[in-house]
């Protein structure tokens, strides 16, 4: 028997193939762990690759790829289409259908002949379109979950948990449909090297696609002239095509960045460290349900601190270098520092140091419930 | 001749004065070293007597009197009078603690000289008495926040005293509002909040056991807080977790114990997941419940200042999305609920769209997968047969 063999992939499919490839494993491998995040494997994966946040930066350059494949193959397949005027012999047709059911039932034992398949079989269409489908579905997606907040502008807000639930239920769909049936037909069943060689031989032709055999490769059926004219048009269309995509590419990647390179929020605790710690000797704090509403103003706080605190705390030469007749001299403090922190009494030593034990002199209480709520309206 | 004698004399006077000098010296350490008088010391009288411990009696002769004051090295003023009836109603004296007990120092009259020269480094010396009868939590203090801040120098951190009391001395387990109160005599600004808040106001209000108090978000003797442990960030959801994820508790008050499965399922939530579980001591600028609902001023989300609240939720949001304008944004966020129809149709259409059609699919490709291996491997025999 001769060997011979026909082209079936030229180098830019193989290519795109490789390509797809790469990108597909990525993004199931730093997509799939993030879905399941409780799951032990993922821990591992994430430990490997050193966290979630590197898995998510490797899932979007990943992704990127496959946007940029998906424009290459548009090209690749316009060109084949529009210039060279190839029948798209990809497209389901309704004998696809018959003859999926007619493989079924041969499977099944109730038909004796397996159904005759032209170049692509329905087994190759259904995964084709398949990734065709998924393609678009990530890409739709993961511009809601990259950008969410650009997508809220324009869409309701529950689109993006239903892009979520798409994009990690297509992602199971499509490691499933792969491992089940791209796995089955071109690896089990018999090793289809053709993506990789770019070749089929004859006894290939023959077992899948004895039609191809019979009927020979298509005519070309684009004369010589009008080709070179659509080359021109292709070659324009597909340049707008590309800075389109390219520039649609980047405004995917770069929308916003607020959803991924956010500042840390910031606790309420995070305050809380002040230059002196809370509180040193213990002190009651005040009823504040007893005081009500009005916010005391230096008006009123002034004269009882001079009466309280004058003695000792006045002037320039004030104990601690402290002068509470003016309320600069409160806010500006003394030796240790500012002796109000406006908003927080409680971390105010001019609050807290008069009651402590070894302060000579202690305040009167309802004079200390008019400073609480002084220095907690933000000593006006 | 009058000189001769006179020499004499001096010589007898100097040599019998020279005798009764050694003699006393001997006779005087002889006594030392032999049975002392009982109760009575070198300096002075002792306060025990043998291997027996001081009584409170012989303390209390001093100690009852009333407006008893002494000064510290640095002059602040100490107050030594015992109220000793209040003492005998606490803990300890309930137990029959004898003074000396804690008081270790002291143990001769007049008492040894305070070494100490301020007052918080004489009650940090005295609070290391409690450790000798109280060991784990001693240990369980030395791991905590407080006990760090006290070695990196803060002299004002919580000593056991500060929290329990010297001398009224009080049990404070199954007291929750007294816990609280405890830890807001210095954590006042924290403890004003926390009495607003929905928990705060709930148990010193109406005295509701349920609700966390201090210790149970940042434990009593360990204690531990955000300031010294990254740690604390990441796993302060799992703090909240202890009881909005248990059903019973949450069925009487009518809540969601969703809220930790929808977090985790989200993209904060998973974050914070992975780091605490991989790198716990690492921070993330992912938020935790706090972040959005707020700490101790926590209040429910159906209050007018709550940050969840549905109008000031977009606000929050946008303390770390500050490009976020639209009030479809916060929208995006679920809730805390899982998807239904009826909050949001499109993500509830979309999950049962997938939970319809994966297992379709994938059913459909594997039947027809085993189906052809099947026919595959009948026929390849039927070949070897024929």
């Amino acid at each position: 028997m001769n060997e011979r063999v026909v082209l079936r992939f030229p180098l830019l499919r193989r290519l795109e193939h490789w390509v797809m490839v790469i990108a597909f494993v990525t993004l199931a491998c730093t997509g799939l762990p993030q879905k399941y995040p409780e799951a032990g494997i993922s821990l591992w994966f994430f430990r490997l690759i050193g966290g979630i946040e590197v898995s998510r930066q490797i899932h979007h350059v990943a992704a990127v790829v496959l946007i940029l494949v998906t424009l290459v193959h548009l090209g690749s397949v316009g060109y084949d289409l529009f210039v060279l005027g190839k029948r798209p012999s990809i497209w389901f047709s309704r004998r696809d259908l018959s003859n999926a059911l007619k493989a079924l039932l041969y499977n099944l034992g109730l038909r004796r002949e397996r159904p005759k398949q032209g170049w692509f079989t329905f087994e190759e269409k259904l995964e084709y379109w398949a990734l065709i489908w998924g393609t678009l579905v990530m890409i739709v997606t993961g511009f809601f979950l990259w950008n969410p907040i650009l997508a809220s502008s324009i869409f309701p807000g529950d689109w993006i948990p239903a892009a979520k639930i798409a994009h990690g239920s297509e992602a199971v769909l499509a490691v499933l449909a792969v491992l089940v049936w791209h796995t089955y037909h071109v690896h089990l069943k018999h090793f289809n090297k053709s993506i990789f060689t770019g070749r089929l031989t004859e006894e290939e032709l023959r077992e899948e696609h004895p039609l191809y055999l019979e009927r020979g490769p298509e005519p070309r059926r684009v004369p010589e002239m009008q080709r070179q004219k659509r080359r021109l048009w292709f070659g324009v269309g597909y340049a707008v095509l590309a800075v389109l995509w390219l520039a649609g590419t980047y405004w995917f990647v770069t929308a916003e960045a607020t959803a991924r390179a956010a500042p840390p929020p910031i606790p309420e605790l995070a305050h809380e460290v002040v230059y002196q710690t809370p509180v040193p000797t213990p002190v009651p704090t005040p009823a504040m349900a007893a005081a009500g509403g009005q916010t005391p103003t230096w008006q009123e706080v002034g004269p009882w601190l001079r009466a309280q605190c004058g003695y000792c705390h006045a002037g320039r030469h004030g104990f601690g270098g402290l002068d509470v007749t003016r309320r600069e001299g409160v806010l500006q403090g003394g030796v240790h520092g500012p002796s109000v922190i406006p908003g927080r009494p409680g971390a105010s030593p001019l609050w807290f140091w008069p009651q402590r034990e070894d302060h000579p002199l202690h305040p009167d209480q309802d004079g200390l419930v008019l400073l609480w709520q002084w220095i907690a309206h933000g000593a006006p | 001749m009058e000189q001769k004698w006179r020499k004499v004399l001096w010589l007898f006077g100097w040599v019998g004065l020279l005798l009764m000098l050694s003699g006393g010296l001997m006779w005087k350490s002889a006594s030392a070293h032999g049975q002392a008088e009982p109760g009575v010391g070198e300096k002075g009288p002792r306060l025990h007597q043998g291997d027996e411990k001081v009584p409170d009696a012989n303390c209390l002769v001093c100690h009852q009197e009333s407006g008893l004051r002494t000064a510290l090295p640095d002059g602040t003023p100490l107050d030594i009078t015992v109220g000793y009836p209040d003492y005998r109603a606490s803990a300890h004296g309930q137990k029959d603690v004898a003074c000396v007990d804690c008081h270790q120092d002291i143990q001769d009259y007049p008492h040894r000289p305070v070494t100490a020269t301020t007052w918080r480094a004489w009650l940090a010396g005295m609070n290391q008495s409690c450790r000798r009868c109280h060991e784990d939590e001693a240990e369980k203090y030395d791991q905590g926040d407080h006990a760090r801040a006290g070695r990196e120098g803060n002299p004002n951190v919580a000593l056991c005293t500060d929290c329990h009391g010297a001398h009224e001395m009080v049990d404070l387990k199954d007291h929750p509002q007294a816990v609280v109160q405890t830890c807001g005599r210095c954590h006042a600004d924290i403890y004003e909040k926390y009495r607003q808040s929905v928990h705060g106001a709930a148990l010193m209000e109406e005295g509701n056991p349920d609700v966390p108090t201090c210790v149970d978000c940042h434990q009593n003797h360990a204690n531990a807080g955000p300031i010294y442990r990254t740690t604390f960030h990441l796993m302060s959801p799992e703090v909240c977790a202890k009881c909005h994820a248990d059903k019973e508790l949450m069925a009487k008050y009518g809540l969601s114990t969703h809220v930790m499965d929808t977090y985790v399922g989200d993209f904060h939530g998973k974050t914070v997941l992975i780091f605490e579980k991989l790198y716990p001591d690492q921070q993330t600028n992912k938020p935790v419940c706090v972040d959005c609902h707020g700490v101790h001023d926590i209040l429910p989300p159906t209050d007018a200042n709550s940050p969840v609240m549905q109008a000031n939720l977009l606000r929050t949001c946008q303390r770390c999305h500050p490009n976020a304008r639209s009030l479809n944004f916060p929208k995006a966020w679920l809730g805390h609920y899982p998807p239904d129809w009826k909050r949001a149709p499109l993500a509830t259409f979309v999950h049962w769209f997938y939970a319809i059609v994966i297992p379709l699919t994938i059913g459909g490709m594997a039947f027809f997968v085993v189906a052809d291996a099947f026919r595959r491997l009948r026929r390849r025999k039927g070949e070897g047969e024929s």
